[in-house]
């Protein structure tokens, strides 16, 4: 989903940097606040940053006859929410972006708003609506990664069909070209990321349910239930 | 069942897997180089268009000189993120063991 350094023209690099910069701010003072107040929610942290920094390096080949990467935001937005992700998405995008020629410094407002920001966004509003209708732990976390990671590629695609309006159809015949390449690739590869979440969440909740307590992801009396569907 | 959700997905890598192989022979024997990333195909798409990319990584760092030094960089990557993961739950799966059997 990265968009290449150099292929946003003027205005449309700044405009995605200024809608990118407050919610990366409010992501410092945000993680500022947790690393105050809840030092052992640290590892977890860890392990979310980690899990965004391995799957957005495997580049999986896809139906359509080319190769894209999971985001791994889901672990990160479900617990910590979409600010903090958006602090943990900039790391990993500007360490690709100076190192591999991964996107760029220009594009990386854009990197940011795809991968980092509105993708977590709807991931972490998914969970947060699903689990007040009591949809199945498991099924839910599923829904919010599977999002989490189309979502992005809807957005790249987006940006770029907003800076390359096609010269007949316009902004939608373009937005649907670039839907084609992203969207449709990334749906297998979307679910695959789904089904790993959930086993990596599966895997928390052995080891460490205290922490997902404490971030509020479930309520004590749903990790009961859930520890209890896990241990049958 | 106990390991449901580690059959359901590597179930799904296998079909996966399988899908890849299926698409892989028809990409071969159409003859066209395919597998390429959907980073570079959105930019061909772009530079069809007749849009020339203003700045480059090069300008202000360095691009990975080859195809060996890029993936090493992808490599590293991945290790430390690994390692930082495994490390991690390996402490949270020690923790559990000493509660349980504290001696």
């Amino acid at each position: 989903m990265h968009i290449m350094e150099g292929f946003l023209p003027s205005p449309w690099w700044q405009i995605w940097w200024i809608l990118a910069l407050p919610c990366l701010i409010y992501g410092f003072y945000k993680l500022k606040k947790i690393m105050d107040e809840n030092r052992e929610v640290l590892p977890l942290l860890g392990v979310a940053g980690g899990f965004i920094f391995v799957l957005s390096a495997l580049k999986l080949p896809s139906v359509t006859g080319s190769c894209s990467h999971p985001t791994g935001t889901a672990l990160s937005a479900i617990t910590f929410g979409p600010w903090i992700t958006a602090v943990l998405g900039f790391i990993v995008l500007l360490f690709q972006s100076l190192f591999l020629a991964h996107g760029g410094i220009t594009t990386l407002g854009a990197n940011m708003v795809s991968m980092a920001i509105v993708g977590p966004f709807v991931g972490y509003y998914a969970y947060k609506g699903l689990d007040k209708l009591n949809v199945n732990f498991f099924a839910n976390v599923f829904i919010a990664a599977f999002l989490c990671d189309l979502v992005t590629y809807c957005v790249t695609a987006l940006e770029l069909a907003l800076a390359f309006p096609a010269t007949a159809g316009g902004l939608a015949a373009s937005f649907a070209a670039f839907l084609g390449v992203f969207a449709v690739t990334q749906v297998p590869l979307a679910i695959v990321e789904g089904l790993v979440f959930v086993v990596i969440f599966k895997y928390i909740i052995m080891l460490k349910p205290d922490l997902l307590l404490k971030m509020k992801v479930l309520t004590e009396e749903k990790m009961e239930k859930v520890k209890g569907g896990i241990e049958e | 069942m106990k390991y449901l959700y580690e059959a359901i997905t590597v179930i799904a890598i296998i079909v996966f897997i399988g899908i890849f192989l299926y698409t892989d022979a028809m990409v071969q024997a159409s003859g066209v180089e395919g597998w390429g990333g959907t980073d570079g195909v959105g930019s061909e798409m772009v530079e069809e268009l007749g849009y020339e990319p203003w700045i480059d990584n090069s300008d202000y760092t360095f691009t990975p000189p080859s195809g060996e030094i890029e993936s090493c960089l992808f490599a590293l990557q991945a290790t430390f993120g690994g390692l930082l993961i495994g490390w991690i739950f390996g402490s949270w799966y020690t923790e559990r063991k000493i509660k349980k059997n504290p001696n």
